[in-house]
């Protein structure tokens, strides 16, 4: 059908009967049924149960609710679950929570450091329960301890993968940002030469071909060439004044210079800062590596030790990362 | 999404709680369909005095067949209401014997859309013309383009509402929809002065 009849139809909904014949039917109305019945509370509360029913069977209200349950339960059912052991049946809920968990963790950063968590926290777990001389002495202890030490390698191996990925992209950013930083410094001091007090711009071009070394020297008004090498002898009263010029350029040379020590020196302690930040990152991996290492000789208080120690530091790296989140 | 999914709930809960007699859920399932109910019979019948008559009828004659427990709990209250507007009318056309004409708009409550009297005139004339169009196609026809683009049922209320399976009523709305376009056509040309 044709739009415009469409929406001339449409518009016939305004058509209302008066609003004091309403009234005056309604209060008709109201006197004709006072033989009704009032519902009592169990059997309005029955309607609303039916009626809810038959709503939720739609589609939409579906798809809501999944996607509600979803995020409820992600964020709710991990303290739950977060006591499961290896060897409970909730265990496999956990490891999904926290799949889900981490699939909705969108900054790749705090992903990596809260797979490296779950991953030692998994670590843990199975250490505590080699640790237990009783899970030793149930039956069938041997194939579970064999499943369980496995688990434990990968776990670390995946801790481990996580940690190597963060070292990797913060080092990555500190490159990007000594880049940066060198490239505005070196701004700055073309922005310094171009303001000098007597409008000098010097530049030296250190070409050396068969005419050997030639150096160019620009001043506002005039621009000269000095061939030093082939020794021409226009000694004039302009002399001077280029000789002086060249002296200035000089000056400024030894000032480009202590810029740039100066940036090196910059370089130097961001380069100790990349180091610094690499040696927590190493110490992490140390602290895993001794910790499967004493595992495998089935030191498991002290491998525990040792996974406390690698938690506690992914604790402060987490904290340093939600830190520069929130300053972001 | 959400506002539609709690009407729907809302006309639903009160269905069922006037299904199971409550006064006060069957006052309200009035004030929420009654707009419709009336529209539906003043295009049918063409009068207004008339259509509030037979509207509130409507309204009296489905509280009785509720404490009668001549309704079927599972039918849709909104069809059961058409339902009997549609006999109604019939026995209305039946004891007065006579076509409908639609009456002026003159009297109808239209001050609610605009409150520009040149855009009141404008609107009526424009009720006006699709009223006549809808006044010259057949009676069947009529109801349901009534039902579905002006009311806006869904099939399933306009199914039980008019006792027919959803295939034929697409059928019907499809050429009820060409006649009224058929209709749109000649009117033009009227206009125009080609016929």
């Amino acid at each position: 059908m044709k739009k415009n009849i469409l929406s001339q139809l449409h518009n016939l909904k305004d058509i209302k009967p008066d609003k004091q014949w309403k009234t005056e039917s309604q209060e008709f109305l109201r006197a004709h049924i006072s033989g009704g019945v009032e519902t009592g509370v169990f059997s309005k509360v029955m309607v609303w149960v039916k009626d809810f029913a038959k709503v939720s069977s739609q589609p939409a209200f579906a798809l809501s609710a999944f996607v509600l349950i979803l995020v409820t339960g992600v964020i709710f059912s991990n303290p739950i679950l977060s006591d499961a052991k290896p060897n409970d049946s909730l265990y496999i809920a956990r490891i999904i929570s926290e799949k889900a968990q981490l699939n909705m963790t969108f900054n790749k950063e705090s992903r990596d450091k809260l797979s490296a968590q779950f991953a030692t926290n998994h670590a843990k777990d199975i250490t505590n329960l080699m640790n237990d001389p009783d899970f030793h002495s149930q039956e069938d202890s041997e194939g579970k301890i064999a499943n369980l030490s496995n688990d434990f390698n990968k776990e670390i191996n995946s801790a481990r993968e996580s940690i190597n990925n963060i070292n990797e992209r913060e080092k990555n950013n500190y490159i990007n940002n000594i880049n940066n930083n060198v490239d505005i410094d070196s701004d700055s001091e073309s922005i310094d030469l171009a303001n000098d007090d007597e409008g000098l711009v010097f530049s030296a071009d250190t070409k050396k071909d068969d005419k050997g070394l030639e150096i160019n020297v620009q001043t506002d008004n005039n621009s000269e060439t000095i061939s030093s090498l082939e020794n021409n002898e226009t000694a004039s009263s302009t002399d001077q004044a280029i000789v002086e010029d060249i002296e200035k350029a000089e000056d400024n040379t030894s000032t480009n210079e202590q810029n740039a020590s100066s940036t090196l020196n910059q370089l130097q302690s961001m380069t100790d800062e990349v180091d610094k930040e690499g040696g927590d990152v190493n110490e992490t991996s140390k602290a895993l590596d001794d910790a499967q290492r004493l595992f495998n000789e089935t030191k498991y208080q002290e491998a525990l030790d040792k996974l406390n120690e690698v938690e506690q530091l992914l604790v402060g790296a987490s904290a340093d990362i939600s830190e520069e989140s929130s300053l972001e | 999404m959400s506002s539609s999914l709690l009407k729907q709930f809302k006309e639903s809960n009160l269905s069922s709680r006037s299904l199971q007699k409550d006064k006060q859920a069957f006052i309200q399932i009035y004030n929420l369909y009654v707009d419709d109910i009336y529209r539906f019979i003043y295009f049918k019948v063409g009068h207004r005095e008339e259509a509030q008559d037979i509207s509130s009828d409507v309204f009296l004659k489905a509280w009785d067949y509720i404490i009668l427990n001549k309704v079927d709990k599972s039918k849709n209250l909104k069809a059961l209401f058409y339902k009997i507007a549609r006999n109604t009318v019939i026995d209305y056309y039946r004891s007065k014997k006579n076509t409908s004409s639609l009456d002026s708009l003159e009297n109808t409550d239209l001050n609610d859309i605009k409150q520009d009297p040149q855009a009141i005139t404008e609107i009526k004339h424009e009720y006006e013309r699709i009223l006549k169009l809808l006044n010259n196609i057949k009676e069947e026809y009529k109801e349901i383009i009534i039902l579905k683009h002006i009311n806006e049922l869904s099939w399933d209320e306009i199914s039980q509402a008019l006792g027919k399976s959803k295939g034929s009523l697409r059928v019907l709305l499809h050429r009820a929809s060409k006649a009224l376009e058929e209709e749109d056509k000649k009117d033009l040309a009227i206009k125009e002065g080609k016929l």
